[in-house]
């Protein structure tokens, strides 16, 4: 469909308002896999990111695990004076995905996979958890939990959180 | 941002510290992390979502997997069947958009553009019961309030890094 003039502007308009807002995604562990249980997008405001934490889809202890998924981070590093220095600590990436989302590590899903996710919640023990947790920075979010996210959110039922 | 065929982007993925959890409304606020603090970030213009009116055209902004934008009007000024349970049905309002409300676009901000700036008034929550194409959204005046009731923050006082 063809573009109205005022559509573009429009666009245009909102490509400041783009670089404030950014992807959440909440996880938590199991047995040293990460498993994604909701994306989301946060708005920037000044110093703080808000959100929606979706405390009444699941339960509150297993909010252990946001993360702050910068796209434009190119767009944001050439808007620093226009110096394109960083000034910053080289960012080490926990993990890469490409622009149509896809990341790029990942195993086979396993045939255990697809469970609901409210039993993955119930097979969690507190231990194993923060066992996890402290190996966080070692994971790498692989194609089986994709698969599961997706199946977390298809599980969903129109009228609850998403 | 890598180049060649295909222009693969790179995407940095940070942990985010938990400043801030309203468990009756269901909204989480994070402390930006301090790798990307000298960044320069515009901050969101702060509406005054007590001015909605039923009818209005607003626009959300989800970032799923890319930007989109969405158009709506506001078609409930009070969603009494959406609302969270142990939560006021007169903090969220619903919003009739032209396509369908999908998963991850939780959290995405609700504008409405006034004088040609585009101001906050909201933040997407959920999808209606009624239908795929009514979202949800929460009043930022009452995040505003929340706030500064119990960790003294005002948004509406935050630096701006530039205008929106």
């Amino acid at each position: 469909m063809r573009r109205t003039t005022r559509n573009r502007d429009e666009i245009n308009n909102f490509e400041q308002v783009k670089k404030a807002i950014i992807t959440i995604e909440t996880d938590f562990f199991r047995k040293k896999e990460l498993i994604l249980l909701q994306t989301g997008t946060g708005i920037l405001l000044g110093e703080y990111i808000l959100a929606v934490a979706h405390l009444f889809s699941w339960p509150v202890q297993f909010f252990p695990g946001s993360y702050l998924i910068v796209s434009e981070f190119e767009k944001f590093r050439n808007n620093r004076g226009g110096s394109g220095e960083l000034g910053v600590p080289p960012l080490a990436p926990l993990d890469t995905k490409l622009s149509n989302g896809v990341r790029k590590t990942g195993s086979e899903p396993k045939a255990n996979d697809r469970q609901k996710p409210k039993r993955f919640v119930e097979n969690i023990k507190r231990s194993e958890r923060s066992e996890c947790l402290s190996e966080r920075s070692q994971v790498r979010l692989g194609e089986a939990s994709e698969r599961k996210l997706m199946f977390c959110l298809t599980e969903l039922k129109p009228g609850q959180n998403f | 941002m890598k180049e060649g065929v295909g222009r693969k982007e790179e995407i940095i993925t940070l942990p985010l510290e938990i400043f801030f959890i309203d468990y009756a409304n269901d909204f989480v606020l994070f402390k930006l992390p301090s790798l990307i603090k000298d960044f320069c970030l515009p901050g969101s213009i702060i509406g005054n979502s007590e001015q909605l009116k039923s009818g209005r055209l607003i626009f959300s902004m989800p970032y799923v997997s890319s930007l989109r934008t969405k158009r709506g009007r506001i078609e409930i000024l009070s969603a009494k069947k959406e609302a969270p349970p142990h939560s006021r049905s007169d903090i969220y309002f619903g919003i009739k958009f032209c396509e369908e409300v999908c998963s991850g676009e939780s959290g995405s901000p609700v504008f409405v553009r006034i004088n040609g700036r585009y101001k906050l008034i909201g933040i997407l929550q959920a999808r209606s019961v009624r239908s795929a194409k009514i979202g949800i959204a929460m009043r930022i005046n009452h995040i505003i309030s929340v706030l500064k009731k119990h960790k003294g923050i005002d948004l509406t006082r935050l630096k701006k890094n530039s205008a929106v």
